[in-house]
């Protein structure tokens, strides 16, 4: 297999040559190379663990290995009922980016499509969209996701509806302004003097305008949703023990740092990975879009 | 949540406006249509909060008394159905809740008995103190850090605060708190809230000790997000020409810092200000309850999780107001601190 590997020349980054892809720049980033880098290992954590490749089941309790420390049968250790730590953050890290994925769908989809209307078609819609959102953007974040979630009851679904509602503003004031711009573009207007269909119009020749804005935005809100739902759960407003989410474990291994550091540590760094991950990323991705601001 | 992006305006410099009758008008205008709007923001908030509590199960006599409502008898219930409005048109219904809410009537907990402004009289001062402490100390941590950050590119102070302020935006304030509390309590065998909490006015020292942890907390973050404002509006003014004219001019190179350079960079900084006060009003919630604060924040996460819709309205209103009014301050601020918007 390995002899296999080493006769195909893995494509470098260099091999690109003079303008390196999207990608390729992204990967030149510092921030963006260890942002990837963060990700992927955390993305296949979370993969090992639904493939059931995680050392314990997270719930599977041991009260014959209650708070042990970190060991070779359990390298980050086990907690007050002898679960084993290393799959709890695992399985909690596949909950995290299974929320932030659904949440920031959400926000990306509904905040995408009111920002191109408001920015497009101007007029009442504009001031609808743009009200709607000036009003959600009037509650912090935070309070407004604690608000719906305690309205709709605990689960993920619920936590990620929360978090994405919140977020929308966000991308309605992000994708509005640049669809201002590109609304009276040439091109834009050639389209309709050709009697392209007004959808056709948006979403062939307005929206891959705002697609780097996107996918910046998209990167960024992924890093806030976990922070979200991870504070959610903390609070304890997230889906109620014994799921295995990180947020709690953090709540949880507080009260017992004393005695078991293990159990406050490793969560809290998985939470801070996860997030900074995604930062650094978008970071990188903003700069590789936009090299003027690459020194900042 | 990086919104550092928000500055590289050009100088303020003396662009030669010339006084007049105007001007003057102008911005009472401006600042007219500006408190207009936030007026108008809150009337909404307070629309969406009214709608929400007729969208819940029940109405305000089941949602303040809970189960006890079955207990009323049927003259009693219809005296409150008069009091709270119900069954007149919506419209009406709202004048009188909104009248109310003026007059500072919001209603009564059902968990507690007591009226909610009562309870959020009681608890305000608390997150006050605690957002501006935390203010304080984000602020003092970026602007300073991000000076000295500025003032040598890519020297090792910039890239230590660098690393740090990334730390401070990648770590939720729950971490920060978790980790605090941890620390304070097994290495220095110190428990701040151990002793319940007081006030200023009661014992000062004892509750400087309670507030500064949960504020050092909320302020890192804060710190984090205004560093990386400060460093890039103030290397974005450095390249200006009036800049290297001072220098030229043989200006210590600390005054051409502070008096060119940094006064200059303040309008991202005061926008970055103004939006990270949102995210303290949220952090409050999760820090109050990590160091337990008998704040507004813990009000709310009690009145939410106890279904105490009276109190948990009455807060959401509370917060919203003073983020609305904070952003009004932000939009004022830009005209004292850049001349050109004066004009």
């Amino acid at each position: 297999m390995a002899g296999l590997a080493q006769v195909s020349p893995a494509p470098s980054v260099e091999a690109a040559a003079g303008r390196p892809g999207l990608a390729g720049r992204l990967w030149r980033q510092p921030s963006g190379r260890t942002g990837l880098i963060i990700l992927a290992v955390m993305v296949l954590a979370g993969l090992a663990s639904l493939a059931g490749l995680a050392p314990d089941a997270p719930d599977a309790q041991n009260p014959a290995a209650t708070l042990h420390g970190p060991s070779a049968a359990h390298l980050f250790g086990t907690d007050q009922f002898g679960r084993d730590v290393l799959s709890r953050v695992m399985s909690g890290t596949v909950l995290s980016l299974q929320t932030a994925l659904l949440a920031v769908a959400i926000c990306a989809v509904v905040g995408t499509l009111g920002g191109v209307a408001a920015g497009y078609f101007g007029g009442a819609v504009s001031w609808a969209v743009t009200s709607l959102a000036d009003l959600i953007f009037a509650v912090p974040s935070v309070l407004l996701a604690l608000a719906i979630v305690s309205g709709l009851g605990p689960g993920w679904q619920n936590t990620a509806i929360a978090v994405g509602i919140s977020y929308t503003p966000i991308f309605i004031r992000v994708v509005r302004g640049p669809v201002l711009t590109i609304r009276d573009a040439d091109y834009v207007k050639a389209a309709r003097v050709l009697g392209f269909s007004r959808s056709r119009i948006l979403f062939r020749h307005v929206l891959p305008g705002v697609g780097g804005i996107l996918a910046v935005q998209v990167t960024l809100a992924l890093g806030w949703a976990v922070l979200i739902e991870a504070s959610l759960d903390f609070l304890g407003l997230g889906p109620p023990p014994p799921a295995a989410t990180l947020g709690l474990m953090v709540s949880e291994g507080t009260n017992i740092a004393g005695i078991a550091w293990w159990n406050l540590a490793f969560p809290a760094v998985a939470v801070v990975l996860l997030v900074l991950g995604f930062t650094l990323t978008g970071d990188g991705l903003r700069d590789a879009l936009d090299p003027a601001t690459s020194d900042r | 949540m990086t919104v550092e992006d928000a500055g590289a305006r050009p100088p303020a410099g003396r662009l030669g406006v010339g006084p007049g009758a105007g001007r003057g008008r102008a911005v009472a205008l401006r600042v007219a249509g500006r408190v207009a709007k936030a007026v108008i923001t809150l009337v909404g908030v307070a629309v969406v909060v009214f709608i929400v509590l007729r969208l819940l199960p029940g109405n305000q006599i089941t949602s303040s008394l809970g189960v006890n409502a079955g207990l009323l008898t049927k003259a009693q219930y219809a005296d409150l159905e008069h009091y709270y409005g119900i069954g007149k048109p919506l419209p009406q219904q709202f004048v009188q809740w909104a009248g109310d809410l003026l007059r500072g009537n919001m209603g009564v907990s059902e968990q507690s008995g007591r009226s909610v402004t009562s309870l959020i009289g009681a608890a305000l001062p608390v997150t006050l103190e605690l957002a501006v402490a935390a203010m304080l100390i984000g602020l003092i941590l970026g602007v300073g850090a991000g000076a000295v950050a500025a003032a040598a590119p890519g020297r090792l102070a910039d890239r230590g605060a660098r690393l740090v302020a990334l730390a401070g935006l990648g770590v939720p304030s729950f971490v920060i708190g978790a980790g605090l509390v941890a620390l304070l309590a097994s290495v220095f065998h110190y428990f701040p809230s151990s002793e319940g909490f007081a006030s200023l006015w009661s014992d000062p020292w004892l509750n400087i000790q309670q507030i500064f942890w949960p504020a050092l907390t909320l302020g890192l973050g804060i710190g984090a997000a205004i560093l990386r404002t400060t460093r890039g509006a103030m290397l974005d003014v450095a390249r200006q020409g009036y800049v290297r004219a001072a220098r030229g001019r043989g200006l210590a190179p600390s005054l051409v810092i502070i008096k060119h350079v940094l006064r200059n960079a303040l309008i991202p900084i005061v926008t970055m200000s103004g939006i990270q006060f949102g995210y303290l009003l949220g952090g409050t919630v999760v820090v109050e309850q990590i160091f337990v604060l008998p704040g507004l924040g813990r009000l709310l996460l009690m009145s939410v999780t106890e279904s105490d819709y009276a109190v948990a309205q009455g807060v959401t209103l509370v917060f919203a107001l003073g983020f609305i009014t904070v952003n009004l301050l932000t939009d004022l601020l830009y005209a004292v601190v850049d001349p050109r918007l004066r004009s």
